[in-house]
């Protein structure tokens, strides 16, 4: 799309950064370590896409690639996220409000669109959903809600408690099924990850809840270590 | 309940591994449980990824082991419990 008018640029990119609220309600103590604790997740869920990929080297299923492919997308969300965050908590004094909000818009706008694809691919995997047209009609209204939104972050964390609940619900049946430790464990990781978002939800309320969020959801990926820690 | 890819394929190789390594088509058939025209195509497979190895003496074909098979059985248990943890 060419825009002619360089003041309906601006005025665009004015009302994204408003969209996206640009600011990050953390607890001064608590910056940087945000951006460390993304960066975690960022390896952990590597870690999990490196283990279903040898289970894929050998089987060539469609399940362990679509598992695979969840998790190198959380992979990818949480480094854009960490990187944004460490780029606005370092260096925020000296950018322009321009740059400031690019970095910001790109940084959690994509953050946003990768984590929610995994969760969507998550449900499929989980709920054991093959028709892929079901898939691409949920994946189409939950993009159109977002894009629609006041709120990005709002909808975004309303969305992801709610796709994260349902995968939750088919790890405990999945536990309650299999009885293992490592299943256990599993249904734990995704129930941290299904608490830190409404938490993230309160950081407008009191920016503590930021940080919890943050404990939350770098607890439920050190679940998911152990996990795989116990399964080698 | 129908098997998985990986487990048909365990059970192949393990099939294998327990006649001391070597296997002949018809006992292969037998112990996998599988139509012959899926069993060729499971072999096809197992040979392209270097998990056993076709030989034939005196116009009999049998199937054997390789050291990598060998390593997969072993790894499986850790690959099966892991898709059972993830519920996959």
């Amino acid at each position: 799309m060419r825009i002619s008018n360089p003041q309906s640029l601006k005025g665009i990119k004015r009302k994204l950064a408003t969209m996206i609220e640009l600011t990050i309600h953390s607890p001064a103590w608590f910056l940087g370590v945000d951006a460390s604790l993304e960066a975690f997740a960022a390896l952990i869920a590597f870690f999990v896409t490196f283990a279903s990929y040898k289970v894929y080297r050998v089987s060539k299923e469609n399940r362990y690639r679509s598992f695979m492919t969840a998790f190198i997308l959380l992979t990818l969300s949480f480094l854009v996220r960490a990187g944004a965050d460490s780029i606005l908590e370092k260096i925020f004094l000296h950018l322009s409000q321009g740059l400031y909000a690019k970095v910001f818009f790109i940084g959690y706008v994509l953050h946003i669109f990768l984590a929610l694809s995994a969760y969507l691919l998550l449900i499929a995997i989980t709920h054991k959903i093959a028709q892929r047209r079901i898939i691409g009609l949920i994946s189409i209204l939950l993009f159109v809600a977002m894009i629609l939104s006041g709120s990005y972050f709002l909808s975004f964390y309303i969305i992801s408690t709610v796709l994260l609940a349902f995968v939750c619900v088919a790890y405990f049946q999945n536990f309650r099924k299999v009885h293992s430790q490592t299943s256990c464990l599993v249904f734990i990781a995704f129930l941290l990850l299904t608490l830190a978002q409404p938490q993230f939800l309160l950081e407008a309320v009191n920016d503590v809840w930021y940080a919890t969020a943050h404990i939350t959801q770098a607890l439920g990926y050190l679940t998911l270590l152990i996990t795989l820690l116990r399964l080698k | 309940m129908k098997r998985a890819k990986i487990d048909i394929i365990y059970d192949m190789l393990k099939a294998i591994e327990e006649k001391g390594g070597r296997i002949i088509p018809t006992h292969l058939l037998y112990k996998s449980n599988l139509s012959h025209q899926r069993m060729k195509l499971y072999l096809d497979e197992l040979m392209q990824k270097k998990l056993i190895i076709e030989e034939t003496k005196a116009e009999k074909t049998i199937y054997i082991i390789t050291d990598e098979g060998r390593k997969f059985l072993q790894n499986f248990k850790r690959l099966k419990e892991f898709t059972q943890a993830f519920g996959l």
